[in-house]
């Protein structure tokens, strides 16, 4: 198994390889430059001052050449400074990804949650009322853009609620005088996490129950299933022993998909609800041509996921014995 | 029109009376008591990236914190004038044929770690800007200094440009005697010890790394600061000066589409600078206090004076004949609750609070009053005749306008149709529009104006001017600024016009600079250089526990708060 863990990180190397052209070439390919875009209209810079930035910046040099230094700085974990900021990089990402990451463990706990004992009821009682429900709540959900649903909880609850709050991450003034005790803070971040993780819970609800519900039924339908019911079995035996177990072998691949992406932010749901997540700084580094911010995120992207790949082919392998891993 | 006055400190004849009035030597600073110093404003601001190093930040509202922050020489008043006093500075002196101005500054002042504030500190901070390495936004306000060449092109490590006669007294030297150079003197100061501790020539690292924990001598310090959330401020008890009645000032990150929510239900105290009629109605609905005074700026558009079909004066005049400005800003700009318009027209590309704009000068300008008949007239003229499909055409090429639009941007979404409607139905004008970003736009007209010269006719923007001097357009209209990376996207060249601004910049007095620029104001109306659509007015809504809070166009709500309290 270790062995098999390592041949596949080593692949990983040349993946992430060709990611980086890609996402070099792409940044490149932006209309404007950091420095432009960190002069904006009106600095009156002259020329002279402009072409010394970017040779102080390096930003003189040709795209390839660039890039290799780039590639070199990477491997030896620097990824540059923010022409913004003024800082590293990682100082610069390195809370936003903290504050992401504690908001979608608490989406993927309760997604997860919610979401099996849902998915296998709705498989259970296929076409009943319960799963026409799901049905129909995930279709709602899934199609359902989330700004605009983010918008609508603002509107109808946090405007008319007073103890909820429209957005940010704490109560500016408590915070901003200091909090009585941790406990104070953890509360207070709680209850201006309630609309986003509404939010993200319902749009990852919709695709999730389905997801169970359709590797329940398919289990059902096995003819294992059908020895087991004709064994005279109790049918919650028969599920929740037999059909979930073998159920839960495709929705195991689906959470090594969602641990990297927990690092990840959402992008317009952090914007609206003015979260300081790693998204929402992800959209203004882009807007900024702040090209360091900007590949040091999706690099960090790109890891996740391919890691998030290995991770649900390793738990697939570990979960299922018929899968040989050589 | 509005007049904000004229500059105080120009010319030898003002200087003389000042030095009269202050005396020559720095008088001591008297400690103002700090005792009723009380009570917390929440500003609600959309953007801050903690970068409130003055050298180095580049958001508007990073400079809100600077300015709280960080103290000048000399200050521009409410008038937009500067008086000595208000500032670091206690006085100053032209001499050398007006190339050099010596400060006397206030003795005794402390940056807010206690450490002293000198000449030397003045030196350091424009040092730094003049430096070789240094890579921030601010380089303009050396560009003109005596030695900045040298010392720029690594000639010499000795900057002639700023020099400290002695710890209080600082002397700026400039290559030519221009009217401006003095606004460049009042540069945040930094102290050496804190930002400098390991600057030399060509080293401007260390003072770039400190983004954070800004050390000043202004009137507030940064108490706390969480990313994307807060910046907490807090008076600084070392600050020399009165004023600054409120304890604690606490900028807090709002978003565009609830901000005037967190106004109404009171998680924010002030909003500054607002525009749109439904929130200022709102917010007048809600009980809550409104300033407002007309924006140094405006909305415009610009059409490329160097290709295509605009590079023609008469097309030009045509399509502002036949840009029915009056109804887009009745419409766009009308508050539906008093029936009120919050913004102004005007015709000329200077700031609506410029020294030079005069009432009767306004009136001598052509306002270009929406007239089908005489844009189809100069098109005619121009040669553009209409074709058998009704299409305007010239020697077999049809009449294209290129359009540089940015998308889900409301005024363009109204300006657009009207444009469709007289330039393209009324006129028949075929009009090609690109949606890009803004970034992607200003590479079209500023960044690589040079290559996409021929890629656009006319674009929209906004700007503010920062400034009552009319110099401050010298760049957009001049044409030694024509190319990429420079300012004048119009591509507008014109000897007379530039023979005029380099006569006006070298005029110190404001009423002998008048007349010059006048003529300037005349003839980019004339030749229809610049559309401007609307000009609008600022309003800053804020809770009535924010009280003897006066802003004015040169003078936001930071500089308001010298005089502003907050009553619980």
């Amino acid at each position: 198994m270790l062995r098999y863990i390592g041949k596949r990180l080593l692949h990983l190397i040349p993946v992430l390889f060709v990611i980086t052209i890609v996402i070099f070439a792409i940044v490149e390919l932006m209309p404007g430059d950091p420095v432009n875009a960190y002069l904006g209209v009106g600095s009156k810079t002259t020329i002279e001052q402009q072409t010394r930035i970017r040779e102080q910046l390096g930003l003189d040099q040709g795209p390839v050449v660039r890039y290799f230094k780039w590639l070199g700085r990477v491997a030896r974990l620097d990824f540059g400074r923010s022409l913004k900021y003024r800082k590293p990089v990682v100082d610069v990402i390195g809370t936003f990804i903290w504050n992401s990451f504690s908001m979608n463990l608490v989406v993927m706990i309760l997604a997860f949650a919610i979401s099996i004992p849902v998915g296998i009821r709705s498989a259970v009682k296929k076409y009943g009322r319960f799963d026409n429900f799901w049905t129909v709540f995930s279709l709602t959900g899934v199609s359902m853009p989330s700004f605009f649903f983010a918008l609508l909880l603002i509107f109808f609850i946090a405007i008319p609620i007073k103890w909820i709050p429209l957005n940010g991450m704490r109560t500016t003034l408590l915070a901003a005088k200091g909090y009585n005790s941790t406990m104070h803070e953890v509360l207070d971040v709680a209850i201006h996490m309630l609309l986003p993780v509404i939010v993200l819970t319902i749009s990852s609800l919709a695709s999730l129950t389905r997801y169970v519900r359709n590797s329940v039924i398919e289990v059902i339908n096995q003819d294992y299933i059908r020895t087991a019911r004709s064994k005279g079995l109790a049918e919650k035996v028969v599920i929740y022993k037999h059909a979930f177990r073998n159920a839960l072998l495709p929705i195991v691949t689906l959470l090594g998909f969602y641990i990297p992406g927990l690092f990840g932010g959402a992008l317009i749901l952090e914007t609206v609800f003015l979260w300081p997540g790693i998204g929402n700084i992800l959209y203004t580094s882009i807007l900024d041509r702040d090209y360091s911010m900007v590949m040091a995120i999706n690099v960090f992207y790109a890891i996740l996921m391919v890691l998030g790949n290995l991770m649900a082919d390793v738990s697939y392998a570990l979960v299922d014995p018929r899968i040989k891993v050589k | 029109m509005k007049k904000t006055g004229t500059l105080v400190a120009l010319g030898l004849m003002a200087l003389c009376a000042l030095v009269a009035v202050t005396g020559c030597a720095p008088k001591p600073v008297e400690k103002a008591p700090v005792a009723e110093v009380s009570g917390t404003l929440v500003v609600g601001i959309t953007e801050a990236s903690g970068n409130f190093n003055p050298l180095y930040y580049s958001s508007a509202y990073d400079g809100y914190v600077v300015d709280l922050v960080f103290d000048g020489l000399i200050l521009r008043n409410f008038e937009g004038e500067y008086v000595p006093g208000d500032a670091v500075a206690d006085s100053w002196e032209y001499s050398n044929e007006n190339k050099t101005i010596t400060f006397k500054m206030k003795k005794g002042l402390v940056f807010s770690d206690g450490q002293p504030l000198t000449a030397h500190d003045v030196v350091f901070t424009y040092q730094v800007l003049a430096d070789p390495s240094y890579t921030g936004r601010y380089g303009s306000a050396v560009k003109d200094m005596k030695g900045y060449q040298d010392y720029f092109d690594g000639k010499t490590d000795k900057f002639e440009g700023v020099v400290a006669l002695d710890d209080h007294t600082v002397q700026f030297n400039f290559t030519e005697a221009l009217r401006v150079n003095f606004e460049n003197c009042g540069y945040a100061i930094m102290p050496k010890h804190y930002y400098g501790a390991t600057f030399s020539y060509k080293n401007t690292a260390g003072i770039e790394a400190i983004t954070g924990e800004p050390v000043g001598s202004g009137p507030y310090k940064v108490e706390s600061f969480k990313e994307k959330e807060f910046v907490s401020l807090t008076r600084n008890d070392k600050f020399y000066g009165s004023g600054y009645q409120i304890k604690d000032i606490i900028l807090k990150f709002v978003d565009m589409t609830t901000d005037i929510v967190e106004l109404t239900t009171g998680n924010v105290d002030l909003l500054a600078g607002m525009i749109e009629p439904a929130k200022i109605a709102e917010a007048r609905a809600a009980g809550k206090m409104v300033n407002s005074y007309p924006r140094s700026g405006y909305g415009y558009v610009k059409t490329n004076c160097e290709a295509g079909p605009t590079a023609d004066v008469k097309v030009r005049q045509a399509l502002y004949y036949s840009f029915n400005i009056p109804e887009f800003v009745n419409s766009y700009f009308k508050d539906e609750a008093t029936g009120q318009v919050l913004a102004g027209t005007q015709a000329h590309p200077f700031s609506q609070v410029s020294w030079v704009m005069s009432d009767s000068l306004v009136k001598s300008l052509n306002n270009y009053d929406f007239n089908l008949e005489k844009a189809r007239q100069l098109l005619d003229e121009a040669g553009w005749k209409l074709n058998a499909a009704g299409k305007r055409e010239k020697d077999g090429k049809l009449m294209e306008l290129k359009i540089a639009a940015m998308p889900d941007h409301a005024i363009l979404a109204t300006l657009i149709p009207m444009w469709e409607r007289d330039w393209g139905q009324g006129l028949g004008i075929t009009l090609n529009i690109a949606y890009l970003e803004f970034n992607t736009i200003l590479d079209y007209i500023i960044y690589n104006s040079d290559e996409n010269v021929k890629e656009w006719s006319l674009f929209f923007l906004a700007t503010s001017i920062p400034s009552p001097d009319p110099h401050s357009v010298y760049s957009e209209f001049h044409s030694d600024y024509i190319g990429s990376g420079n300012d004048n996207t119009s591509r507008y060249s014109n000897p007379k016009v530039d023979q005029l601004l380099d006569e006006g910049k070298k005029i110190m007095d404001v009423e002998k600079a008048k007349p010059v620029y006048e003529q300037v104001v005349k003839i980019l109306n004339e030749e229809a250089v610049m559309m401007p659509v609307y000009a609008n007015t600022y309003f800053d809504l804020y809770d009535a526990k924010l009280t003897n809070f006066k802003t004015s166009s040169l003078y936001g709500w930071v500089r308001a708060m010298k005089d502003a309290k907050v009553t619980e």
